[in-house]
């Protein structure tokens, strides 16, 4: 059949944002992150200090953006050295890094690479319980997560009394 | 091997009725989402939300984008939107799911922006001429970040004040 209509438009915006993190040989962790929008492309490259989660360095920039000023942005990413992951980051990087008088592109690149960071620590523990051999193993796997995790009402599988902590007798 | 990689596609057209379709992809070593949103302009209010989590780490896991439902009617960019959405679609159903959603409302308004500036465009506008009546017009970009600021190189570039 001869195709006379093709029901597509061409997209108004794309976005793509990628997010990595890895360890370095001084046992530090780095975190990068890079964006490619219709309008802009930026990348970021921060250091991470372990166990303090402390940004003990950071380097970016905006390679192509709408209006040129934005490439002249570069050192308000300072202002995050010395900052620590953990509770009130997104408030701290906001109010810091973004805002009236700093870059939200910068802002929202910082808290993509701390979380990429922290999405690595998870990496390694789900993937031993995700490689349970046999049903009866994986519950005991889910079951020992919910029991030992202290995250409850955090997403829909820590919600108290859901299905699979009846079912499983959490 | 401490290693992690996340990927964040999102893709926005513009109905003719004014409806922005939005879908969004998020791709890591754990997760891989799928998003698609309805929005209506100039409202910026959501009309539908569909999700799905294609791969993941709990039973419970695929039952988290029954909650979009709850998003429709929502306005984007409203007080606490962000904050919102963490609450509702994060915590009610999955944080990663909240991520990508609010990576996909804000994608709406710069494709708004687009459309507009893609007019401009083939009507003889430059580039200089669109972002001057966009910050005489737009008050969401006025004061947004340093390079909108009333103080900013751009401002006095451009030649204007507020």
């Amino acid at each position: 059949m001869v195709q006379s209509f093709v029901d597509n438009r061409i997209l108004s915006y794309t976005k793509n944002i990628h997010a990595g993190a890895e360890n370095l040989d001084n046992g530090n962790t780095l975190a990068r992150v890079r964006v490619d929008d219709t309008f802009l492309t930026a990348e970021l490259k921060m250091e991470l200090e372990l166990p303090d989660l402390k940004i003990v360095s950071i380097q970016g920039s905006i390679i192509r953006s709408f209006a040129e000023e934005c490439k002249n942005n570069t050192e308000i990413l300072q202002r995050a050295v010395g900052m620590r992951v953990g509770s009130g980051i997104t408030r701290m990087v906001k109010e810091t890094i973004g805002g009236p008088k700093g870059c939200n592109v910068f802002a929202d690149m910082i808290l993509e690479g701390c979380n990429a960071m922290i999405m690595g620590f998870t990496v390694d523990e789900l993937d031993k319980q995700l490689s349970a051999e046999s049903d009866e193993a994986f519950g005991q796997v889910l079951k020992d997560m919910l029991e030992d995790n202290p995250r409850v009402g955090s997403c829909i599988a820590f919600v108290e009394g859901n299905e699979l902590r009846r079912r499983l007798g959490v | 091997m401490f290693e992690f990689t996340r990927s964040k596609c999102i893709g926005v057209e513009k109905r003719e009725d004014g409806i922005f379709l939005v879908h969004g992809f998020l791709d890591d070593h754990v997760y891989t989402i799928e998003l698609d949103l309805e929005v209506k302009t100039p409202e910026f209010t959501i009309v539908s939300a569909k999700g799905f989590m294609k791969r993941y780490t709990t039973p419970e896991c695929p039952k988290a984008p029954s909650i979009l439902d709850d998003t429709v009617g929502l306005e984007i960019g409203s007080t606490d939107f962000e904050m919102k959405i963490k609450k509702l679609v994060g915590r009610g159903g999955c944080r990663h799911l909240a991520d990508l959603f609010i990576e996909c409302c804000n994608s709406v308004f710069p494709a708004v922006m687009q459309t507009h500036w893609k007019t401009a465009r083939a009507n003889g506008t430059t580039q200089d001429d669109f972002l001057k009546e966009l910050i005489n017009n737009e008050p969401k970009i006025k004061d947004r970040c340093i390079t909108y600021s009333r103080d900013g190189n751009l401002a006095k570039r451009l030649g204007v004040s507020w």
